[in-house]
């Protein structure tokens, strides 16, 4: 091992390290700009500039390799008046202080700039701003051509999109003939801004500290049950598909179902989606979640039993997702569902977007690791619960109970629940549906029963909704499948009264319109005064809105909402809720994320460590290199492919059809990789920052 | 047989900017008329290094050589019909004394083919000893030809100075299948020419010193890397090849040795920096020519990785000399440290200017006033020469004896650099001058790293307000800090030595700097702003050059009286001050 001294402190650094490394590590900081750790050196600020006995000159100690016997100095009066020259002359081309919070800025105040020539003004480059690009902006004015960029882009990106152009003092970093980044077949993967020490390379959105993750790597972060998203595109693009399915299944029991159903809040906020449109990330859900050959079942490892005995009130994707955590983590369950058919809100689900059988399988699959179920039974006493030895209870119960309209003729029998609707197509009861049918509401249940009425030969099929598309709760595609399929949209009406004829149902409708927005900001509509008007119909289905049944165990709002602490505890000790009875009707995900927290907190309530996580996938280094693709920032999503509109009636077929592997694995390489830029290292601050 | 009675006619890019071709064809022309050509064989050989616009040696077997000098289109037919047809020279337009005393104090070894044989024509090289020192090598040991070498003393010609011996030992001794040998022909320093003279004259020369070097050092390729402004240079070079090729002289198994060496060109966009030798493997390789930071030395790894042998053109040219006669023979010539010939690209204010091959150990002064033939006007005494170009720095009469040494010149504040040699008189400003070799740095710094990108700028920008007239006394100062921390700090040489121009002028010219400042005045009369464009009376002879130049009419003048300037017709375009040989204008 070599020995070196630096500014007389003696260091044993590795082999093939820099002077600049092996002082960084011993805490001795010397100022350096152009250097980054993930990158080779350049030498091109020179700051880094340091004496060595016996060597000419002053070598950049970012460059230097560390030999035996070695004698450095770091900062002799005439290195640190070059130093100061060197800043004097960075930022005599400069057109402002540099940024707050840049490393060029800590550096310049750690160094100091020798003011050298009198009355000096600053010269000032003023080339124009880029901000045609999405994502980030560049200021080739603040540029101080420390190359890092350039480096990353090239050497670790391999993509080559930026470079230098000119010379001198011209010289200017710059994509091939000045074009933009999206022509440039930029990756967007944004490596660039993240090691800019000056701020020229800028992302359009600023965030906080706190919030970098989020704003960084959003799919992930917003995902209620935090799947790696990016991680098992990427295993979708290299072709490892039961590895990417494996990834998911880390985090949740229902992959093929979330394929299906999933409201995808990661594609919403998907950043591909500012360079061309997001990926179709729910789409790559289901398309691995089809091609599983169960390898992940010889992976699973179950704990030995705790001994204790949790039961579990329900049996929708909370009920099972908490009882799949909690039974791997040796405790032993009970799912208790007053149905004869296990699956909570998810039966509701049409078939034509969730098939029975995919919901079937998964269900069995979580039950087959050894959950006891019992179905056919209603709980009414958590008292006896406790008493027949559970040591806690989980109670997510669902909103299973719709709301009423509260309008003049709503009793009429032709006026039916949305919920129920749902329920008897389910469970395949006749149910007479022809004719005219008006829906009223706007969430995901009026536009389940709209398409499935339709299926079910209704003539017609309209809905009332009282505010605009824009603020529909039901998810987008769905509303755009319901208008393409032939159902009608009444935006901001609202019903006031239904008067029962003999064979029309007559409905007094008014016209609404979008007041200031609440407290929410959700926008209050208003009834527009003289603008009543009647529609006929032959049955109308009310989906207003649903709540919890309600409970005598456990205090509840006067909604029956149950309250939870941050632990999922109700105000009963041992009791836990979670899922839409306390967050309100939500989606499958967040459920699934319900019975995740749960699982945690039971667990750390029964004494264990609530950690639920599960690895399936052995953690890999992320292969940082993604090349240069020509045309890459134009590649559009690939398209969903669907059944023809004139096949989807009469029947409850899917009407989504799914990826084939190479729709797949195209669509996995539009990812723009986000979370690299979160593995790239970070540069030593001056003053210890 | 009877031997051919011969025409050479310099044809390198010196002699056709000239205007040889135009001379070549009327030659040919007037020879056909009178049903010569047969009897004449019209050789183009390569430039001589001095300019003498065309240059025309008729050489009839028996009788000699007999050169002409400054040949005009219109001179062709009368030398066709008085000398060539009837044997009788035409004397008024022989080469005169100049000519021959240009050539009287060199010693040209590495010039000695240039303008002597047709370049196109390998037999011509190797009748005058070409290939054999390539043929000698292969029969011997590579690691005696590294040694014959290192003993010669021969240093890089390029600039540096680094003995070559040594350089080929380190990539002989750096382990690899892959070597590359390459041919730095980016000549970049303004007013040198001593490489384009070589390759375009003799560019065999330079072919066989790559594939000695490469054998000796255990490679099988070379590069030339050659600026794409000279175009004649690289069809030389590109014709020389495939003829060598052809007949074995490069390429596989050469000379039937079993040894293979193959060479290609690679063409220079022209930027200074790729003379550098990390920037001109980058340029190679595709990328930008921009320079990285040694260590790593090119001889470990250099072009794609590999160990790679870089020399000059007129390093390589030397070669051959060396291998053929002895490392003795070549350390014999020369001082202690610094051994054989250098060329000189003598140019300014001197009689005769361009390339001069002396011994090394000549003094400044035996160059000027020997094949330079001294001053150009005897009034205005010389004032300084500056050598080594942007990397060089400006030495004053005084020290006009110093030997040519790559020591002893450094010591001065200049450099031997690759041999520009530019003599000044009182009529040039030495801040014009740093001035000038800064602002060539000044557009040919590659900006990669910050003190040569902004600090040579902002030195120019401070010059620029000296030479303007606003000029302060704390300028100095900054200039001088400012070199210091350029030459500390820059990434490659072109940054490290770019100061030297201006530190040169500062050390030996600084009264000039302060006449700049504090006088307002440009004593040599260059800096426009500086003048006032007034005739100084005691200084004026009467002669009436000024009103004679003056394009204005802003010269008033008669016969035996003192000039006076206008004021307001003058455009200040200093004609009349270039005119004046006096200094009578200020």
């Amino acid at each position: 091992m070599a020995k070196i001294t630096i500014d007389e402190k003696i260091l044993e650094p590795r082999e093939g390290m820099s002077v600049l490394e092996a002082a960084l590590e011993a805490g001795i900081y010397i100022p350096h700009l152009c250097y980054h750790p993930d990158l080779k050196p350049t030498g091109a600020c020179r700051l880094c500039i340091v004496e060595i006995e016996g060597v000419r000159g002053y070598p950049p100690s970012c460059a230097t390799i560390v030999r035996d016997k070695m004698v450095i100095n770091t900062s002799t009066p005439e290195i640190l008046k070059m130093r100061k020259n060197l800043v004097w002359l960075l930022l005599s081309g400069y057109p402002q202080e540099p940024h707050n919070n840049t490393l060029l800025r800590k550096v310049v105040d750690y160094i100091g700039a020798n003011e050298i020539l009198d009355e000096f003004e600053r010269k000032p480059r003023n080339l124009p701003i880029r901000t045609e690009d999405p994502l980030f902006i560049m200021n080739p004015n603040l540029c101080i051509l420390c190359e890092r960029c350039v480096r990353i882009c090239h050497d670790i990106r391999g993509a080559g999109i930026v470079g230098y152009a000119s010379r001198g003092i011209n010289t200017i970093v710059t994509t091939a003939y000045d074009y933009s980044f999206r022509n440039a077949d930029c990756r967007f993967c944004r490596a660039c801004v993240e090691v800019c020490p000056s701020g020229a390379l800028s992302d359009k959105e600023m965030f906080t500290e706190d919030e970098r993750d989020l704003k960084l790597l959003p799919c992930k972060n917003t995902c209620p049950a935090g799947i790696d998203i990016p991680r098992y595109l990427r295993l979708i693009a290299e072709e490892r598909f039961q590895d990417a399915l494996e990834v998911i299944r880390e985090k949740v029991p229902f992959p093929h179902v979330l394929g299906l159903v999933c409201t995808h809040p990661c594609e919403k906020v998907c950043l591909r989606d500012a360079v061309s449109q997001p990926i179709a990330i729910n789409a790559l859900k289901r398309f691995v979640a089809e091609l599983d050959n169960k390898r992940w079942k010889h992976k699973l490892k179950i704990a030995p039993d705790t001994g204790k005995k949790i039961a579990i009130i329900g049996s929708g994707p909370s009920g099972l997702t908490a009882a799949w955590f909690l039974k791997i983590l040796g405790h032993s369950v009970t799912v208790f569902e007053r149905q004869s058919i296990l699956g909570g809100a998810m039966r509701l689900i049409p078939e034509y977007r969730l098939s029975k059988d995919v919901l079937d399988k998964e269900i069995e699959e979580i039950i087959s690791i050894g959950i006891n179920v019992k179905i056919n039974t209603k709980i009414d006493s958590i008292d006896n619960l406790f008493s027949e030895g559970f040591n806690a209870v989980y109670l997510p119960i669902g909103t299973t109970k719709g709301v009423k309209i509260g309008i003049p003729g709503d009793d009429d029998n032709r006026v039916q629940n949305g919920l129920s609707v749902l329920n008897s197509i389910i469970s395949g009861k006749e149910i007479d549906i022809g004719g005219d049918i008006l829906i009223v509401g706007g969430g995901n249940v009026a536009i389940d029963v709209a398409r499935s009425v339709l299926r079910l030969g209704a003539k017609s099929v309209t809905i009332l909704y009282r505010r605009t598309q824009d603020e529909m709760p039901a998810n987008k595609e769905e509303v755009a499948e319901a208008l393409y399929e032939g159902v009608k949209i009444e935006f901001l009406v609202t019903p006031m009264k239904i008067i029962p004829n003999d064979n029309k149902l007559k409905i007094e409708c008014v016209r609404m319109q979008l007041g200031k927005p609440d407290a929410k900001g959700k926008k209050k509509p208003i009834p527009i005064g003289g603008s009543s008007f009647t529609i006929e119909a032959d049955r109308i289905v009310m989906a207003i809105g649903q709540k919890p049944e309600a409970l005598d165990a456990i205090p509840t709002n006067k909604d029956n909402y149950i309250s939870v602490t941050k632990n999922m505890e109700t105000s009963r000790h041992g009791v836990f809720a979670g899922g839409d009875a306390v967050s309100g009707p939500l989606n499958v995900i967040s459920a699934i994320q319900a019975g995740r927290m749960s699982a945690m907190a039971i667990d750390k309530y029964l004494g264990g460590s609530g950690n639920i996580e599960q690895q399936f996938v052995p953690p890999e280094k992320d292969n940082p290199w993604m090349g240069r693709e020509e045309g890459f920032c134009y590649a559009k999503r690939v398209k969903m492919p669907v059944i023809d509109n004139n096949e989807r009636l009469n029947n409850f077929n899917l009407v989504e059809l799914g990826f084939d592997r190479y729709m797949a694995i195209q669509e996995s390489k539009r990812c723009l990789r986000c979370q690299l830029r979160l593995s790239i290292s970070q540069t030593k601050m001056p003053f210890g920052g | 047989m009877k031997e051919a009675s011969k025409i050479l006619v310099c044809t390198g890019t010196s002699g056709i900017s000239s205007g040889a071709e135009e001379v070549l064809n009327i030659l040919k022309t007037e020879l056909q008329k009178r049903n010569l050509l047969d009897r004449w064989q019209i050789i183009k050989v390569g430039d001589r290094g001095l300019f003498r616009d065309v240059l025309i040696d008729i050489i009839i077997p028996q009788s000699g050589k007999i050169t002409y000098e400054y040949v005009k289109p219109s001179d062709v037919p009368k030398i066709v019909e008085q000398h060539i047809a009837n044997g009788a020279p035409v004397n008024k337009l022989l080469a005169g004394k100049d000519y021959k005393q240009f050539f009287k104090g060199q010693t040209r070894i590495v010039l000695s083919n240039c303008g002597e044989i047709s370049p196109e024509n390998i037999d011509e090289y190797i009748e005058r000893g070409g290939y054999s020192s390539l043929l000698k090598a292969l029969q011997s040991n590579p690691l005696e030809i590294i040694v014959e070498i290192q003993e010669s003393g021969l240093r890089g010609r390029g600039g540096a100075g680094f003995n070559t011996g040594l350089k080929w030992r380190f990539c002989r001794e750096a382990e690899s299948d892959e070597k590359y040998v390459i041919c730095n022909a980016d000549e970049g320093d303004p007013g040198a020419f001593m490489d384009r003279s070589v390759l375009e004259g003799d560019p065999h020369a330079v072919l066989e010193g790559m594939a000695i070097a490469g054998y000796a050092i255990g490679s099988k390729k070379g590069y030339i890397y050659c600026r794409a402004e000279y175009p004649h240079a690289v069809k030389s070079l590109s014709n020389a090849i495939s003829i060598a090729k052809e007949r074995g002289c490069i390429g596989s198994n050469i000379l039937n040795s079993g040894f293979s060496f193959d060479i290609r060109i690679a063409k220079g966009a022209g930027a200074f920096v790729c003379g550098e030798e990390t920037a001109l493997i980058s340029s190679i390789e595709g990328r930008r020519g921009m320079p990285r930071i040694r260590p790593p030395y090119p001889a470990n790894k250099g072009l794609w990785g590999q160990p790679t042998l870089i020399n000059n053109v007129e390093t390589l040219a030397n070669i051959r000399h060396i291998i053929k006669n002895g490392a003795k023979w070549f350390a014999a010539m020369g001082t202690e440290k610094s051994k054989g010939t250098k060329v000189f690209a003598l140019a300014g204010k001197v009689k005769n200017t361009g390339l001069v091959e002396i011994p090394m150990g000549t003094t400044i002064r035996e160059i000027i006033f020997g094949p330079g033939g001294g001053q150009v006007k005897k009034k205005i005494p010389l004032k300084a020469v500056q050598m080594g170009g942007p990397s060089g720095g400006c030495l004053p009469v005084s020290l006009f004896d110093t030997p040519v040494d790559y020591e002893e010149i450094s010591k001065t504040g200049a450099i031997v650099g690759s041999g520009g040699m530019i003599v000044m008189d009182e009529k040039t400003c030495m801040v014009d001058i740093a001035k000038f070799f800064l602002r060539f740095t000044v557009s040919e710094s590659c900006g990669k790293c910050l003190p040569c990108r902004v600090g040579l700028k902002r030195m120019l920008e401070v010059l620029n307000e000296i030479t303007e007239g606003r000029g302060k006394d704390e300028h100095i100062d900054f200039l001088i800090e400012m070199c210091h921390t350029i030459k500390n700090t820059s990434l490659c040489g072109l940054g490290n030595t770019a100061p030297n121009p201006v530190l040169s002028t500062l050390k030996y010219f600084r009264d000039e700097y302060h006449a700049h400042i504090s006088q307002k005045q440009c004593p040599a009369r260059v800096c426009t702003n500086l003048i006032s464009f007034q005739v100084i009376e005691d200084k004026c002879i009467k002669c009436g050059k000024c009103y004679k130049a003056c394009p204005s009419g802003a010269v008033q003048w008669k016969k035996g009286h003192h000039a006076r300037i206008s004021k307001d017709l003058c455009i200040k375009c200093r004609a009349c001050i270039g005119a004046c040989d006096d200094m009578a204008i200020r």
